[in-house]
């Protein structure tokens, strides 16, 4: 069994100092330590999930537009402005959107009638009202405010 | 300091309670039952606003002696019970602006959510073609 023993010690001694050596040349091409990351901005997180709260209503709206096309005159409105909050939110999106479009579907979509968007809307306004309690920038704490009112008014034109 | 907002609220406050003492007069029964509710949430918030001003060690300011609200006819009393709603969203969101304190924040928002719900409930009712806006609170 000494036969086995003698190369791995070997082994280990030259794996040993190869580790060694690459810490040390690791040292001495790198000698300023890395820059730590600022921590994230809590108030970025609660932004980007609104920003997904609006994009799911508007999916919402699509899908209910596409379910019966009668009730543009009544959602249309609404859905313009789940556009500008999400704007509001995430600055203007690049290509206008042109309505409700098949491709932009997931293969479920919640809602369809006036009453599932009117709960979808009170559940998203119920979420933003929290988030703009917890904002620490005042002015995203302000702007939550408005989307929740405005969500929590939707169903007045829903029902 | 939030005092001056919670002043300014309360100000509004007093000339919501009177003006929707004012404008039932001229609403039909299911309508005036809506006012009166209301009425009802108005005095309910102006006297939280005193208590939360005396309780910051100030002096509620008391209601103005009187109101320039002429409210001949049915439109006029919807428009001004829209206008009431529509003054105290403003105040309610600069209240959320102005505070870093969660409660005062919690009421804030609640304020501007009734506020926004009951200014979109009055425009339905006047027979507006859209009845809630996209910022309530921002003019």
């Amino acid at each position: 069994m000494s036969d086995a023993e003698g190369p791995t010690r070997r082994a280990l001694l030259v794996g040993s100092a190869g580790a060694a050596l690459v810490a040390a040349l690791a040292g001495c091409s790198d000698p300023a330590p890395p820059p730590v990351p600022p921590p994230p901005d809590p108030d970025d997180a609660l932004r980007e999930s609104a920003a997904a709260r609006e994009r799911e209503l508007l999916l919402a709206y699509d899908a209910a537009l596409l379910a019966d096309p009668g009730l543009a005159p009544r959602l249309s409105p609404l859905r313009a402005h789940h556009e500008e909050h999400l704007a509001a939110l995430v600055g203007p999106s690049p290509t206008p959107s042109a309505g409700p479009s098949f491709a932009a579907l997931p293969t479920v979509v919640p809602g369809g009638s006036p009453v599932t968007l009117a709960a979808a809307e009170r559940a998203a306004a119920t979420r933003h009202a929290a988030d703009a309690v917890s904002a620490r920038d005042r002015d995203l704490a302000a702007l939550l405010a408005s989307l929740s009112a405005s969500e929590q008014s939707h169903p007045v034109a829903l029902t | 300091m939030s005092a001056p907002l919670l002043a300014a609220l309360l100000s509004a406050e007093h000339a919501a309670v009177y003006g929707y003492g004012v404008l039932g007069a001229r609403l039909d029964d299911a309508t005036r039952r809506a006012a009166l509710t209301a009425y009802d949430s108005h005095r309910a918030r102006r006297d939280q606003l005193v208590e939360l001003l005396r309780a910051a060690g100030e002096a509620p300011a008391p209601p103005a002696a009187g109101y320039d609200v002429a409210t001949p006819t049915r439109e006029s009393a919807l428009a001004l019970a829209v206008r009431l709603e529509e003054g105290l969203s403003l105040r309610w969101r600069d209240l959320v602006a102005g505070t870093d304190d969660r409660a005062l924040r919690t009421l804030a928002v609640g304020g501007l959510q009734e506020t926004a719900v009951r200014a979109a409930t009055w425009r339905l009712l006047e027979g507006r073609p859209t009845t809630t806006v996209a910022l309530p609170g921002t003019g």
